[in-house]
């Protein structure tokens, strides 16, 4: 107990005093998945909005397959990319592998289906009559799309931070296709793992203490969005 | 005078069961049309498919004589459609008739101008910058008939345009389809009020069931044929047994003769005794109800009233013969 009482003063203190490890860690991290998070908002959204809004045959099947991808482990994800991505791999002269950008794709892959599940969810939770209303007014494709994604735009929004709270959280596909480069590829996650392996718990402790504190004021945000639709 | 609407043995299904078949209606532009009926008859339906929101399941529907298989933004710009619960934006009551404007790609310059227009005609400039969100279901039905007249279409289709709104403002519609009729656009509107229809309307057509009828729906009875009857579960009638899988009858109002005492010598085979509940006075006619067990509408001449000399609660007769009662 003790010992983890002292860790626990330890990683407080790293925070307080604004260790420049521990930031660098943090900042990394936070960039690789709001990055991951609008990439696969912009593709995400108006491809949920299209598939809730329009019928066409095998919308079903997409529909099994986007939940079905729901639930594909981080690692299955890092392993496929990893094959894509290393020297001998078809994308291997991009030289993206143990790069940031490696695990932005990673986790843009990852959240992806979250998004758009979560989008698909609110147009479909929409008044009824907003899109034969729009298409009685004469709005065209794009105007439809705009006016639904206006219209849902606090869903949206909650889709969108749910994504990138399932990003700054996975592992395994920052791991391996990351490499934890220390200030360069090293993320919270990474580095939690690594560090307790290596018996550095105070700095992994700090740096879940920060990951813990980002879910909390996730929650909170999306809650207060939530009461808002409400 | 050129067709507006042509429909050639429309049908709509709603998975196994037809809703709507209509084998030909012609609608001539420039002509105010009520679509009467009861509630699920089909009015909704129809009206959907005439605002070329959704697609026949068979037949075909012209629009000026043009195919509406693939909708063009030429058709769309010509049809304005105001739903019976239409839905307004979230945005203020100016920004939805705005939006319809940009949708409808009207020059931005013309905005300002419209939409002051369009909010005199239905009355609610004062409610211009109100959130629609929080506008009463009157104020609503004005705001989404802003929002279409703002963009100028040859057509107008309206759902119920009357249900929610004070005498005033029935009124000062009415008088608006009296305009753009004037103005040779397409009115069509559905309503449950016959007087209303025949009123504003110079073409009527009654849904039941998703068929177009004939007769007037007056006088509706559902039941089921026994032998050469019709029961309704109330009563029977004599009714010409040519078709007896009908399950409504509606009997014309015109058609029925009332009188103080059964009259034994005429060919009418229905006789009915019943208490006189209503009298009132439409135009140049005079209209009845009549309570035998179902209650009856018959319709009289002010002359033939002063003659029998009808007061509230007298015991009547009423007789008609079977071909008056129209099977449906």
């Amino acid at each position: 107990m003790n010992y983890f009482a002292e860790s626990l003063l330890a990683a407080l203190q790293l925070l307080l005093n604004l260790d420049a490890d521990v930031w660098q860690i943090i900042i990394t991290s936070v960039f690789i998945s709001v990055t991951a998070a609008l990439l696969a908002a912009v593709l995400a959204v108006p491809a949920g909005v299209m598939m809730a809004v329009n019928s066409f045959p095998g919308k079903n099947s997409l529909q099994h397959l986007l939940n079905t991808l729901m639930a594909m482990p981080t690692v299955v994800i890092g392993l496929l990319l990893y094959g894509l991505l290393s020297r001998m791999g078809p994308l291997g002269e991009w030289g993206l592998l143990y790069t940031p950008t490696a695990i932005v794709m990673a986790q843009a892959i990852l959240i992806l289906p979250i998004m758009m599940n979560l989008t698909i969810t609110a147009v479909n939770g929409a008044d009824p009559r907003l899109l034969p209303t729009l298409k009685s007014l004469g709005a065209d494709r794009r105007q439809q799309t705009l006016q639904i994604m206006r219209t849902v735009r606090l869903a949206i929004v909650i889709a969108i931070i749910s994504g990138f709270g399932r990003a700054i959280g996975e592992v395994g596909a920052a791991m391996m296709l990351g490499g934890n480069i220390e200030g360069y590829t090293r993320t919270m996650t990474t580095a939690i793992a690594l560090e307790t392996s290596k018996g550095e718990f105070e700095l992994a402790l700090a740096l879940g203490i920060v990951l813990l504190l980002i879910a909390f004021l996730l929650n909170f945000t999306l809650s207060a969005l939530d009461k808002r639709i409400r | 005078m050129n067709a507006c609407y042509q429909l050639q043995n429309v049908q709509m299904h709603y998975g196994a069961q037809c809703v709507l078949d209509i084998p030909a209606l012609h609608i001539e532009h420039g002509q105010t049309l009520a679509i009467l009926g009861q509630n699920g008859a089909g009015k909704s339906t129809l009206l959907s498919l005439l605002a070329l929101l959704s697609k026949p399941s068979n037949g075909e529907l012209l629009l000026f004589t043009e195919n509406t298989q693939k909708v063009s933004r030429q058709q769309r710009q010509r049809i304005g459609l105001v739903a019976q619960q239409p839905y307004l934006l979230p945005g203020s009551v100016r920004d939805n008739i705005a939006l319809a404007l940009r949708c409808q790609h009207i020059a931005k310059s013309e905005h300002p101008q419209r939409i002051r227009q369009a909010l005199e005609a239905v009355n609610l400039t004062h409610l211009a910058d109100q959130d629609a969100a929080t506008l009463s279901g009157g104020e609503l039905k004005r705001a989404a008939l802003a929002r279409v007249l703002a963009y100028q279409p040859d057509i107008l289709l309206l759902d119920e345009p009357f249900s929610h709104l004070d005498s005033q403002h029935i009124r000062q519609l009415e008088d608006l389809i009296k305009q753009l009729s004037n103005d040779q656009r397409t009115v069509v509107f559905t309503t449950h009020d016959r007087i209303q229809a025949y009123a504003l309307a110079s073409q009527h057509i009654h849904l039941l069931n998703g068929r177009l009828t004939e007769t007037p729906l007056l006088n509706l009875f559902h039941g089921y044929f026994s032998g050469d009857c019709f029961d309704t579960g109330r009563l029977k009638f004599y009714a010409n047994p040519a078709q007896t899988d009908a399950r409504h009858i509606a009997i014309d109002p015109r058609e029925i003769i009332i009188s103080r005492h059964p009259d034994k010598d005429s060919s009418a085979r229905n006789q009915l005794q019943g208490r006189l509940t209503q009298i009132a006075e439409e135009g140049n006619e005079v209209r009845l109800r009549v309570d035998c067990g179902e209650v009856f509408q018959v319709i009289i001449s002010p002359q033939s009233l002063q003659q029998l000399q009808l007061h509230l609660g007298d015991i009547l007769w009423l007789s008609f013969k079977a071909s008056a009662v129209g099977l449906l």
